[in-house]
């Protein structure tokens, strides 16, 4: 209990500490809900964690700081799988079949014209039709 | 130079230890805080098991923000003690859990019947004159003669200045006494000196 400043008040005071003392003591129960509380709590964000980064956390081990941030602002695993399949995507259809880009300008520009007639996959059906 | 014991790091370092998975900084932050946070409540509510409620409850979110908590933010003691007045608040709007005779023992169970009678009779006064005082004039009774805290620290909590805590103080303790006047001779302080 703080004394008072003011000695006139010291009555005041008698009062304070009365009610200091009717304090009624906390159960032993209280003690404990609040550190199963703590337990529960740290088991839970360990498991959530856990969860949300997956395999993400032996390999973030290694990382600080920014390359940390950075890994997670991309979306960690997931975002960095999706980068992934569409960059191979992008590389298979521009590096990797040239031929099919070279088509495509062939045939804007109207340079390989035979080429699609003698690939016309329904030719063989069409004379068959006139044939009767 | 000797490395510190648990026992021994502030609150704060403490926080970070729990967040870290340190079930012992727990421990050694439940036995530091949450007494005063049960008395705390308790001053205001005059109800142990609404009071152990508020002190569980305060507990539970300082868990909860402890991978969040800054350093260099508000001391953990005092954003407690703001989390326990808003929590006794909205308690305070709804109906106590238990009776008064529900509520457990004394701390001091030695103390004769009448001295604890007249102590009860007392704080019950003392409550009830708190409750008629301005609001930030109890308030301010209440931080610093049942809760303890220093004028620095209760200037922080009200946002004020220590100047006006202790005006606030002062004219509190006046006011306190006028209400009180009664009580003082009916409860028998006149013949007695502490």
């Amino acid at each position: 209990m703080k004394k008072f400043e003011d000695q006139n008040h010291e009555d005041l005071e008698a009062f304070f500490l009365s009610a200091q003392r009717a304090l009624p003591a906390p159960s032993d129960q209280l003690r404990d809900r609040v550190l199963q509380n703590a337990q529960a709590l740290t088991a839970r964000q360990g498991a959530e964690k856990s969860d949300s980064n997956g395999s993400d956390i032996g390999f973030l081990g290694g990382l600080s700081g920014f390359w940390s941030d950075f890994w997670s602002g991309l979306g960690g695993l997931k975002g960095w799988a999706s980068l992934v399949v569409i960059a191979g995507l992008s590389f298979q259809f521009g590096g990797v079949a040239p031929e099919v880009e070279a088509q495509i300008y062939d045939m804007i520009s109207g340079q390989n014209e035979r080429v699609f007639e003698s690939s016309d996959p329904f030719e063989d059906l069409y004379l068959t039709y006139l044939e009767g | 130079m000797p490395s510190q014991t648990p026992d021994q790091l502030d609150d704060t370092a403490l926080l970070a230890a729990y967040a870290k998975g340190m079930p012992e900084a727990a421990r050694i932050l439940t036995e530091r805080l949450m007494p005063k946070l049960y008395a705390q409540a308790y001053h205001r509510l005059q109800n142990a098991a609404d009071a152990e409620d508020i002190a569980q409850e305060a507990m539970l979110r300082l868990w909860k923000i402890a991978p969040n908590w800054q350093s260099g933010r508000a001391k953990i003691s005092t954003w407690l003690y703001q989390v326990v007045a808003n929590l006794c608040k909205d308690r305070g709007r709804k109906p106590p859990m238990t009776a008064l005779e529900e509520a457990p023992e004394p701390i001091d169970p030695r103390l004769a019947v009448d001295a604890r009678l007249q102590d009860e009779r007392r704080a019950s006064a003392l409550y009830k004159a708190l409750d008629q005082l301005p609001p930030r004039q109890a308030q301010a009774l209440r931080m610093r003669h049942l809760d303890e805290l220093s004028n620095p620290e209760i200037a922080a909590i009200m946002a004020v200045s220590i100047e006006a805590v202790e005006s606030l103080l002062a004219r509190g303790r006046r006011q306190l006494k006028t209400c009180l006047e009664a009580e003082i001779s009916a409860l028998g302080y006149r013949d007695e000196k502490i």
